[in-house]
């Protein structure tokens, strides 16, 4: 009996494919379906024919030489004393902050000699509880970004590097003619605050993202306190949580902060909020609801309404794809359905609305969903995403409150400092000040409003046409917005600068600098502080232009608090605590009582209309995030979650709207509103909602191709579409076919593993009735029952095996006496698809980044990859298939017991280690590539080309140095981080204890299972009964990937369990 | 690791208490850390011996004395002189 068929349908009726390609069989998905490889992979790098690619490597072991014929030899230079305190090659950790949306994270940075290497979430951080995700993690690359602005510039250096590049400069020699643009800004501004002073600060602008800071806001206060009482701090971020803030507005007549806890939600909906991952508190709301997914013990229930397909949306057990423009009129109708406002203004407003609320099933769906919410009054949650208008967030709030979750599931709280203002009528304000010429002085303190601003407000034509007297830009990078302005100072990374910032809760959270500014940048705080030419303690503002590793930023951060604190033994507890720990302990806000003001809702509610036609719908990219990491690689090459394209993003529309405009994944389409035109490639995404064109913000920047040499040419600009009005949603937009098409470049089809029960999944009640369903799955479970034997007799190996997970028991001595036996299981309950894991792989493991070109040719590196699978029912139904499920599951390398890869190794470079390890031995491989062919994972990827050797000085600092760094013809994989295991067991038997997972022990984890935002991953001693891992293995749901083939995988997983409402499983 | 082990710093730096500069005496190749490894026994100090004692001589880097006391030095009662063999030991 076969458990699916070719075409990969399970017995069930459901169709698990990962393209649309392979539901429809094409003779392309065919063609790559019995290449193995695609097209390219064994034909020679770009551009050089095969001879030439000989020659070039013959040159290269002619010049090597008999000195080494892989690596250059370099001199080293020791300390000549050490430092006291300080141990060469023991790496330490750090706790700091790193800011997002202006709310502080909390991570424990690696130093491996003064040197950061690897970002992890603090477990101890309200907002991060030990996870991370990838934009956390690929902060470390930004620090190290070559591109970032590495000097400070103004029209006197510009002139003279562009002397110099023309080659006038050279007379009198280059030191004599270095401009210092510090000392001249300095200058400047000495100059200028006498006339700033006289006008008491009219004139003076200041454009800043949003930030909860304490000593940031308390700068800017003195500032506008002191002698600048009229200067004017503007606040814009792409991201902006205006409808959040406006909708509490209106339900509360206050600006508050709504937190959901999904640890004691049962049942969850969303309305188009990414709460698991690109909004708001994203790692905090993605541990708590993976707790309660995790091992299918009483999981909650999450709906997701949506139009495009988010990592919330795949881990939704009900998912309603309606367009992003009629959510409103879900929300509203949901409201009508549960007597939100019964018998006032309100309830009219809101029944109004509700017979226009739907298309097709929508009204029965939403009322099968009311009644579940009803059922669990007081132990649900609504929420509702940023780019829904403050009509849905205030009648959220209502729906919340009707429901009795105030105070149980749904908590609010004040806004902090700084952040609960709205950033488009912020910058509306500054614009018109521009425009009618009274701002004189602006400074843009990390914003980037040329790439980023309301296009109506057309900022790069403002700072030409109404040019203020003088601009100033400091920024990470030398951006759009830094060409046009005066002066640019480049700004420093987090991980560079002092400073401070609340979590999302309010939690106070300290950052320290982890190495001093590799470029020379100034912070936020101390760069508000120099203008407002402040003396803190033993620094000055004057230190700063001089030498910028001053004590400024500390002196700063520490008086602010020594005030703030009022701690009495703030020099001796207080300040060390804070900055060991990160944060400080009981400074979250206290929850407030509001009530929802029906009437002003009501009015909002009437005011809506419903839109027609076709929308355009602008969000975060779950990678590039607003455009901060446009010049990542890490970020533009992992693929993203859903469409797994890599480098590129593209206009995401259904197979139906797809067809109806006529169509093909790369085809262009053009899309205009408010008088522009844009080109983007289309990408067509099952499950989005038809009649909706999803584009994610951040790509497509165009900036100076020289220092942003990964941002230049990826992806397409959506900003130029959005308005001061329309923020997230277009309305009144024009789509149509384009003229051409555009490679885009996906990774959905490598490694298929068609027509094997590989996800497996099943309900509650099918849980309940057999609780063995996810292993009785194997075929070999199947073959056991027909033969009425046992599966260990039918998977029966022809010769005596080592037998690693017996223990003492083994017959190999080595096996018997090793300790550990090292295993990891993941639960595919709490998985989402996120893609952390991979990026902290990334990180962890010195993987490369190989590009577009090579990406499509399935070189990607990645030692982790997360497979997406779509789901429907029905075989090979089309119609089915516009509104899928989708099934994550991350495949590392599976450190078979019997592994495939090891026996053909003609060089015993893949060999099996006691500790039931699959090492890869990088120095004895010859690269024939046998193993990948033999193995059923496809995990393992081959340095086709010197991917690292090309790697700038500048990102090698952020080198993991204990891994090796693999050259060319080399195969490598998933390791098991074994660096970490060796670590930990050294460090074990160093202190007479041993690895495991009790109090006494010493931790080992690999950075998959660190990193993971919902704990998916377990890793640890599977001999050990009591270790995590161990039990996990125990588990009922416990399977392994394609172990009937008797590799004896060491990863193992859990099968999902869905959680679907039984009367919308049988509609 | 290794002096937790009670391998000598002789061992593998050699006498350099007498030497005028310091120079490389042993190959530190693979194959001689392997020698060690499968055969630790034959290369610890013996009990009382401090890993800094210069002065100790080595022929040969074999000091049997440590195998008079089976007890502590042999099999499974020995956890921690347990040398690993296998390739990740060493190559991360």
């Amino acid at each position: 009996m076969k458990t699916t068929t070719e075409n990969g349908t399970a017995e069930n009726g459901t169709t698990y494919w990962r393209s649309l390609g392979q539901l429809e069989n094409s003779p392309e998905f065919q063609e790559i379906l019995a290449r193995e490889f695609p097209e390219g992979i064994t034909e020679a790098p770009d551009d050089v024919s095969r001879r030439g690619f000989l020659g070039a490597i013959a040159a290269t072991v002619a010049l090597a030489g008999m000195t080494s014929c892989r690596k250059p030899e370099t001199k080293i230079l020791p300390f000549n004393k050490r430092p006291a305190g300080y141990q060469p090659g023991i790496a330490q950790q750090y706790a700091t902050t790193i800011l997002r949306d202006g709310h502080g994270i909390g991570v424990l940075v690696k130093s491996n000699d003064g040197r950061p290497t690897k970002i992890e979430g603090n477990p101890s951080h309200p907002s991060s509880l030990g996870g991370s995700d990838s934009q956390l993690q690929a902060e470390l690359l930004q620090l190290y970004d070559p591109g970032r602005s590495h000097e400070a510039s103004n029209a006197h250096s510009r002139m003279h590097a562009a002397e110099e590049h023309d080659g006038h400069g050279e007379h009198g020699g280059h030191a004599d003619h270095e401009v210092n643009v510090w000392e001249e800004f300095a200058g400047w501004l000495n100059d200028a605050t006498g006339d700033m002073m006289t006008k008491q600060g009219g004139g003076v602008h200041f454009l800043m993202p949003p930030s909860s800071s304490p000593s940031l806001q308390a700068a800017i206060a003195r500032m506008t306190n002191g002698s600048f009482p009229k200067a004017r701090v503007h606040t814009w971020t792409a991201l902006h949580r205006d409808n959040e803030f406006a909708g509490s507005q209106l339900a509360f007549g206050k600006t508050v902060a709504t937190h959901c806890d999904f640890a004691k939600a049962d049942v969850v909906l969303t309305l188009d909020c990414d709460f698991l991952a690109s909004e708001g508190n994203n790692l905090a709301a993605a541990r708590a609801w993976g707790a309660r997914r995790k091992g299918a013990n009483n999981p909650s229930r999450l709906y997701a309404v949506e139009s495009c397909f988010t990592t919330t949306g795949t881990a939704a057990d009900h998912r309603f794809r309606t367009k992003s423009s009629d959510i409103p009129a879900v929300a509203f109708a949901l409201a009508n359905v549960l007597g939100v406002g019964a018998g006032s203004e309100l309830q009219r407003a809101v029944s109004a609305h509700d017979a226009k609320a739907f298309a097709k099933n929508g009204k029965q769906w939403l009322e099968i969903v009311a009644r579940d919410l009803q059922a669990n009054a007081g132990k649900c949650a609504v929420i509702a995403g940023r780019n829904q208008s403050p009509a849905v967030h205030a009648i959220v709030q209502a729906i919340n409150e009707k429901l009795g979750n105030f105070g149980k599931t749904v908590i609010h709280t004040a806004v902090p400092a700084g952040i609960g203002g709205s950033c488009v009528k912020s910058i509306q304000e500054l614009a018109a000040a521009m425009q009618a010429g009274t701002v004189e002085t602006l400074v843009f303190l990390g914003s980037n409003p040329v790439l980023d601003a309301p296009a109506d407000l057309k900022f790069g034509e403002l700072l030409k046409t109404k040019k203020p007297k003088t601009t100033v830009h400091v920024g990470l990078y030398a951006d759009e917005t830094a060409k046009l302005c005066d002066w640019h100072l480049p700004m420093a990374h987090e991980l560079e600068s002092w400073g401070d910032a609340r979590a999302f809760d309010g939690t106070v959270s300290l950052q320290q600098p982890l190495v001093a500014p590799l470029h020379g940048g100034v912070s936020a705080l101390e760069f508000v502080a120099f203008f407002g030419q402040e003396v803190v303690g033993n620094a000055s503002y004057e230190d700063l232009p001089a030498n910028r590793d001053t004590t400024y930023g500390y002196e700063l951060v520490k008086s602010h608090w020594q005030q703030a604190s009022g701690a009495p033994d703030f020099d001796t507890t207080w300040w060390p605590k804070a900055l060991h720990d990160g944060m400080v302990e009981g400074t979250a806000f206290a929850a407030e009582s509001v009530t929802a003001n029906g009437g002003a809702i009501a009015a909002a509610v009437q005011a809506w209309k419903k839109p027609t036609g076709i929308e355009v719908s602008l969000r975060a990219c779950p990678k590039m995030a607003d455009g901060r990491y446009a010049n990542n690689s890490w970020m533009a090459e992992i693929p993203d979650p859903l469409t797994k394209l890599s480098w590129d993003n593209a206009a995401l529309v259904s197979m139906a709207t797809a067809k109806q405009l006529g169509v093909q994944n790369g085809d262009f389409l053009t899309i205009s509103s408010g008088g522009t035109q844009l080109q983007v490639p289309a990408w067509i995404l099952p499950g989005h909602a038809d009649d909706s064109v999803t584009i994610y913000l951040g790509w497509g920047r165009q900036p100076d191709e020289h220092h942003m040499k990964v941002a230049h040419g990826a992806g397409f600009n959506a900003y130029p579409l959005r308005s001061s009005a329309q923020q997230w949603v277009l309305n009144d937009a024009q789509v149509s076919r384009g003229q051409g098409s555009y490679k885009l470049v996906c990774t959905q089809e490598h490694g298929t593993m068609a027509g094997r029960a590989l996800v497996r999944e099943a309900d509650v009640a099918t849980n309940k009735a057999n609780p063995r369903w996810a292993p009785k799955q194997s075929p070999l479970d199947q073959a056991a029952a027909l033969h009425k034997q046992t599966e260990k007799d039918v998977n029966k190996s022809l010769w005596t095996e080592r037998g690693y997970d017996l223990g003492k028991e083994s017959m190999d001595e080595a096996v018997r006496r090793s300790p550990y036996q090292w295993g990891m299981v993941i639960d595919l309950n709490a998985c989402t698809g996120c893609s952390a894991c991979m990026t902290a792989c990334v990180a962890e493991n010195n993987i490369p980044m190989v590009g577009k070109i090579q990406v499509e040719r399935n070189r990607e590196m990645f030692w982790i990859r997360t497979d997406r699978y779509f789901t429907s029912r029905g075989d090979n139904n089309l119609e089915m298939a516009e509104d899928p499920q989708v099934a994550n599951q991350p495949v590392p390398c599976m450190q078979c017991e019997n592994a495939p890869c090891e026996s053909v190794c003609p060089v015993a470079a893949t060999t099996h280690s006691p500790d039931g390890l699959n090492d890869m031995v990088y120095n004895r491989c010859i690269g024939t590539r046998y193993c990948s062919n033999n193995c059923p994972y496809k995990v393992r990827r081959y340095n086709y080309l010197d991917y690292l050797g090309t790697v700038p000085q500048t990102k090698r600092m952020a080198f993991n140095p204990d891994v090796t760094v693999r050259s060319r013809g080399v195969m490598e994989k998933c390791t098991y981080c074994v660096q970490r295991i060796n670590g930990g067991r050294i460090e074990a038997k160093l202190a007479g204890k041993k690895v495991g997972d009790g109090a006494n022990d010493v931790h080992v984890t690999t950075a998959c299972a660190q990193a993971c935002p919902t704990q998916a991953i377990t890793f640890g001693n599977i001999i050990e009964a009591n270790s995590a891992v161990a039990r996990l293995r125990g588990s009922d749901l416990n399977y392994g990937l394609l172990s009937e083939l008797n590799t004896k995988p060491r990863t193992t997983y859990l099968g999902r369990v869905r959680n679907p409402n039984p009367e919308l499983s049988n509609a | 690791m290794h002096l937790r082990a009670d391998v000598g710093c002789k061992s593998c730096h050699g006498s350099v208490d007498e030497m005028d500069i310091v120079r490389q005496v042993q190959p530190l190749s693979m194959g001689w850390c392997l020698e060690c490894h499968r055969d630790p026994t034959s290369h610890v100090r013996p009990q009382g011996v401090s890993v800094t004692d210069a002065t100790t001589t080595e022929p040969g880097r074999r000091v049997d004395r440590c195998r008079q006391d089976p007890a502590r030095w042999s099999g499974d009662a020995a956890p921690h002189l347990n040398p690993p063999i296998h390739c990740s030991a060493c190559h991360r």
